[in-house]
């Protein structure tokens, strides 16, 4: 129950949406897909003064530039399941997409931008959006600045966007090669939140290879590793390169479904699994 | 096999439900939809402490804000109320003690979530957020947290007027238990937790009360499973006739046991309407109904057998902790878990031994299952443990000790007469549902993979009928009937239906009588002013009970048809038939049903000659197979009916990851005669699913100061389609010998078998990383814990 009465704004233009949000500041809130903050305000938590629904701005555009994809911030699960610009370009992103917890009424909603802005640690968006080092624009009265995935995801439920910024669109690069990508997600069930997801990609780039792994679940910001070498990756490899990357992580997330123990044992188990998928039998990789 | 009367038309066919459309397309009004406009809608403010003295409540700040019309504590409450009456009575020597009685807190608190003070507003969102505004002082006490504690010589105790928080035992023997295990070749032990679970219906629990003060009459419409329940505990707690309060269930969302009578809001709704002279609306919120919990208890069994796996004696010890005890009977629950040992073996030596303590949690609401699926559990997992230990085939030990089908009726240690069933037969029909031999192919395949697979068997009988005396209401229900002048048939019936579908059922019954189609029949339920008194929705016995009342009613209207029809074709009365709503005599020459109520109601000295008018009957039924004489042992039998079922369920075990994925179920189900056969079935598949469910995935978890963990469905994990396949059911029918049309009763039963069979499914898959301990509900994080300590990987 929405307890109490709150201003809902559609703005016609971003600079009108960023001077709302710079007037109201932490009162504010932006709406995404709305299934996490109209979901927390039914459940009376966190009660925003003002919230601005950014439909009217033109933010669910997905775009192919020369070397990156931007996608707008209000995007749904459902725009980029369908886009082909992201199954060509984007594969790993693509194939996160596609388990995305919920059904149609969600998938119709839910955006990508509004996930990433929520960062909970236990969500499929924020590790993935890590590997694929993507961009985000946030606008605010002030221009806008672009923040990358390692420096945006700060902590749990703590991203690096200010209370007077807004979103805009994530800008994704992409390579001419086609890269070698798998995603692994772990959830106890069909409604479970993600326990631990990893995120991996294989591209070549000027006859270099970058390996680069994101997990997400397993800290309270995606943990992330990068190898780069001029020779083939082996699957030898995994498990000294699954054994580096969650090593990283010296206090694990825990939640209502699992406790850091479990994720940390379950995350070498998961790391291997992509690493396997990517680094086995690869053509990309043996030539 | 087959019985008679299922060869009659509409007995064991399966027409579609009366009211499928309207629910199909969205037209049924549930208790929220049903609010009236200027109905005061309540919330509550619920202790954050698990046990204290109210200090002081301050409710100015929430009086003060716009569109607040009232708020009260519990002592304001309490002038306009007495205790709510308990449900179900403490059986001796605790019999007449006081329960938590009171629906908003006085002067202390018992658990977290215990309701202390209400603020009514016009919106729900200005009363909630009023509510927030209410300032309560407390001085916290030393809580009981655990059932440990509770029994602990220092506990503090959680309940006024008692000298310790042991709310009930119970100790049942056969045999001689020490001596069979002295001389037993095979002795096995373990252990089972059982973490607290809910039964999460799809609609929370909604009251909506109005008083009527001109006619000094009261009506709540609500989430009632027991109507007549609640209006005797809520005419009771204000001070009313019972005649002067009427209580209505409409639609329900699913009922599972959490609606049943005793929830603290109904009297509370009922008070406020009545102090505010107003209607007044009550709707949980979701975080609210997962306070709902129940289930947790430990047992520790063993078993014992000879080397070639004749099982001769079993024991099982446990400690239930309920929680608060308040006006709804969950807490009983564990008292009927004992009963049901040993389920369907032969074991001549039994010792059950189980305690039920309170502690500083919320009262328990009951569930599907009801305590037996508890048993069934314990049973199932303590034979699987004996069969790895014998290297027997858990299928082939189960066939070596279930009791043959000529034993039936037999007695259960606890006097329960168990009335029939032939349960090797339902284990070789499983055998062959199941595709046994090839998941055992597939399964010895997989052993030793990170990829494997397991399978398990859980067999289940489930007591229903329940009828123990003191218990309100209690073994009968009613029926009844009657024809209107242009012979439209209405049914009105003390028994509800959750959403299940039973009214479809209670049709083809009285439509089999009548020679009608079931949808000429119209079915009142859930109404105390337009139906007789009854129990509602409990243990399976809107068909059992109500079924026979139906009929009995029915035949009674179809006598005094046939006079008239004789009245007016001539002809004996006995030859009379009724088939295509005409009644037929002898010679062929028939007049229709609503052709005869005409000529009873326009001419009843020729038409209606020699019968008792009006055209209406009114019959009850009671149960033959209860027996309240104490046997030798002291024990009454207070279930009268018996089915029970055989499962098997196959799972894939990531040994990487703990993570457990459901690939086949497989379920042989005998409620002896079906009535109609798709609402069994499909009754049947739900609670598979909430037996996988409690096995699998569904705990309520709390922080260390008694708050509730999770609130929600994104952590309370209730399966969904994706997670299971296809449920494979396979029926049999061995009609009860006790009940007039065979039934054994349907709708509970499934949760037990499936639960067993998929938490010995997983015990399968870690072979021997399995423990003698087993934690239910078997998550991945406890599952992968086992497989590191074991240090197979």
């Amino acid at each position: 129950m929405i307890r109490k009465e709150i201003r809902f704004v559609m703005p016609r233009t971003m600079e009108e949406a960023v001077l709302i949000l710079d007037e109201v500041g932490p009162d504010g809130r932006v709406l995404g897909g709305g299934s996490v903050l109209v979901t927390a305000m039914s459940a009376g938590l966190g009660a925003p003064k003002v919230v601005i629904d950014p439909a009217k701005l033109g933010l669910d555009q997905i775009d192919e530039h020369a070397d990156s994809v931007s996608i707008g911030a209000r995007t749904t699960y459902a725009a980029l399941l369908k886009s082909e610009i992201i199954s060509e370009r984007l594969p790993l992103l693509r194939a996160m997409v596609e388990e995305v917890t919920g059904g149609p009424g969600l998938w119709n909603l839910a955006t990508v931008g509004g996930s990433c802005c929520y960062a909970n640690p236990a969500s499929d968006a924020p590790a993935c959006l890590t590997a694929l080092n993507a961009q985000f624009h946030l606008a605010s009265t002030g221009g806008t600045r672009v923040v990358s995935a390692k420096n945006f995801f700060k902590g749990a439920f703590v991203t690096d966007r200010a209370p007077n910024e807004m979103l805009s669109q994530i800008q994704i690069p992409f390579g001419q090669a086609v890269p070698r990508t798998a995603y692994f997600k772990l959830k106890h069930s069909a409604s479970s939140w993600p326990i631990v997801t990893a995120a991996c990609q294989l591209v070549e780039v000027s006859g270099e290879k970058h390996l680069c792994l994101a997990m997400g679940g397993l800290s309270a910001r995606p943990v992330f590793a990068e190898w780069r070498s001029k020779k083939p990756f082996s699957e030898k490899h995994a498990e000294a390169f699954a054994l580096e990357a969650t090593s990283q992580v010296s206090e694990a997330w825990a939640d209502e479904l699992a406790d850091a123990t479990y994720r940390l044992r379950a995350s070498k188990t998961v790391a291997l699994r992509v690493f396997k998928r990517v680094l086995g039998d690869d053509k990309c990789n043996q030539n | 096999m087959t019985v008679e009367r299922s060869a009659k038309s509409l007995i064991g066919s399966s027409p579609s439900r009366l009211d499928g459309i309207k629910y199909t397309r969205g037209q049924v009004r549930y208790s929220a939809d049903l609010i009236p406009t200027g109905a005061l809608y309540v919330a509550l403010v619920r202790s954050p402490i698990r046990r204290g003295t109210i200090r002081s409540i301050c409710l100015a700040k929430a009086l003060a804000v716009e569109g607040v019309m009232a708020a009260f504590d519990g002592k304001q409450i309490a002038t306009a109320t007495d205790p709510t009456p308990p449900a179900f009575p403490f059986p001796p020597p605790y019999t007449g003690r006081p329960v938590l009685g009171e629906s908003v807190a006085i002067d202390a608190v018992s658990y977290v979530g215990q309701a202390v003070a209400v603020v009514l507003a016009e919106s729900p969102h200005v009363a909630e957020a009023a509510a927030e505004l209410v300032s309560v002082e407390y001085d916290e006490l030393v809580a009981v947290s655990n059932a440990d504690e509770a029994l602990s010589d220092s506990a503090p105790i959680v309940h006024k007027g008692w000298s310790a928080n042991i709310v009930g035992e119970d100790r049942i023997f056969a045999g001689n238990v020490e001596e069979a295990f002295a001389k037993a070749s095979v002795v096995i032990e373990g252990e089972i937790e059982v973490k607290p679970s809910t039964v999460a219906p799809m609609e929370p629990i909604c009251y909506i009360a109005s008083w009527d003060a001109q006619s000094h009459h009261l009506t709540v419409t609500g989430t009632f499973q027991n109507p007549h329940t609640s209006r005797w505990q809520i005419a009771t707690a204000l001070r009313l006739e019972e005649t002067d309060v009427r209580v209505v269930a409409p639609a329900m969302g699913g009922g599972f046991g959490f609606k049943m009578a005793g929830h603290p809001e109904e009297v509370m709704v009922a008070a406020l309407s009545k102090i505010l002279d107003r209607p007044v609306a009550y709707v949980e919120n979701r975080r609210d109904t997962f306070s709902g919990h129940c289930r947790e208890q430990i047992h520790k069994f063993r078993i014992a057998s000879s080397r070639d796996g004749r099982i001769t004696a079993f024991q099982d010890d446990f400690v239930a902790d309920v929680g608060v005890v308040g006006p709804c009977n969950g807490w009983t629950m564990p008292l009927v878990t004992g009963t049901v040992f040993p389920t369907l073996y032969d074991i001549a030596n039994v010792a059950i031994r189980g305690t039920v303590v309170a502690t500083n949690k919320p009262p328990w609401r009951p569930i599907r299952g009801y305590g037996k699926e508890i048993a069934n559990l314990v049973m199932e997992r303590a034979v699987d443990m004996l069969a790895i230990k014998l290297c027997i085939d858990p299928l082939e030990l189960r066939l070596r000790n279930v009791h043959p089908p000529e034993a039936l009726p037999r007695p259960l240690p606890s006097g329960l007469n168990v009335d029939s069933g032939n349960y090797p037969a339902a284990l070789h029909d499983l055998h062959s549902l199941f595709g046994y031999d090839e998941w055992r192919v597939r399964r010895d395949a997989s052993r030793g993979d990170e990829i494997r697979i397991g399978i398990g068997i859980g067999l289940e009988l489930t007591p229903e009928g329940g009828a123990r005396p003191g218990a309100f209401p209690s073994g009968f229900e009613t029926a009844s009937i009657r024809m209107s002048p242009t012979g439209s048939v209405e049914l009105s019936i003390g028994v509800t239906s959750p959403g299940s579908g039973n009214e479809t059922g209670l049709a083809q019954i009285v439509a089999d009588v009548l020679g009608l189609e079931p949808n000429a029949i119209r079915v009142r339920q859930g109404d105390t002013d337009k139906v007789p008194v009854g129990t509602g929705n409990a243990s399976s016995r809107a068909l059992l009970y109500g079924g026979p009342a139906a009929h009995l009613a029915a035949v009674d209207l179809r006598d005094k048809l046939a006079i008239c029809a004789s009245n007016v074709l001539g002809g004996e009365r006995d030859e009379i038939t009724f088939a295509d709503g005409y009644a037929i005599a002898a010679n062929g020459e028939r007049l229709s049903l609503s052709e005869i109520a005409f000529g009873v109601h326009t001419k009843p000295f020729t038409v209606a000659k020699g019968v008792q008018l009006p055209l209406e009957a009114t019959r009850s039924f009671q149960p033959s197979n209860v027996r309240i004489a104490p046997d030798a042992n002291g024990r009454i039998a207070t279930y009268s009916s018996f089915p029970y079922s055989a499962h098997a369920v196959a799972v894939q075990l990531d040994a990487g990851t703990g993570h457990v994925k459901v690939l086949d179920i497989a379920t042989v189900h005998d409620c002896g005669v079906m009535v109609n056969p798709a609402l069994v079935t499909e009754q049947l598949k739900g609670a598979v699913a909430m037996g996988i469910g409690a096995g699998l995935w569904e705990e309520l978890k709390t922080a260390p100061d008694g708050s509730l963990l999770t609130d929600r469905f994104k952590t309370y994990l209730l399966p969904r389609a994706t997670d299971l396949p296809t449920i494979k059911v396979g029926h049999m029918c061995t009609p009860s010998p006790f009940h007039p049309l065979g039934l054994k009763g349907a709708g509970e039963s499934g949760v037990a078998g499936a639960l067993a069979a998929v938490v010995n499914a997983v015990a399968d898959a870690l072979s021997s990383d399995a423990e003698v301990r087993t934690v239910v509900p078997v998550t991945p994080p406890r599952i992968l814990d086992l497989i590191i300590k074991a240090g197979t990987r």
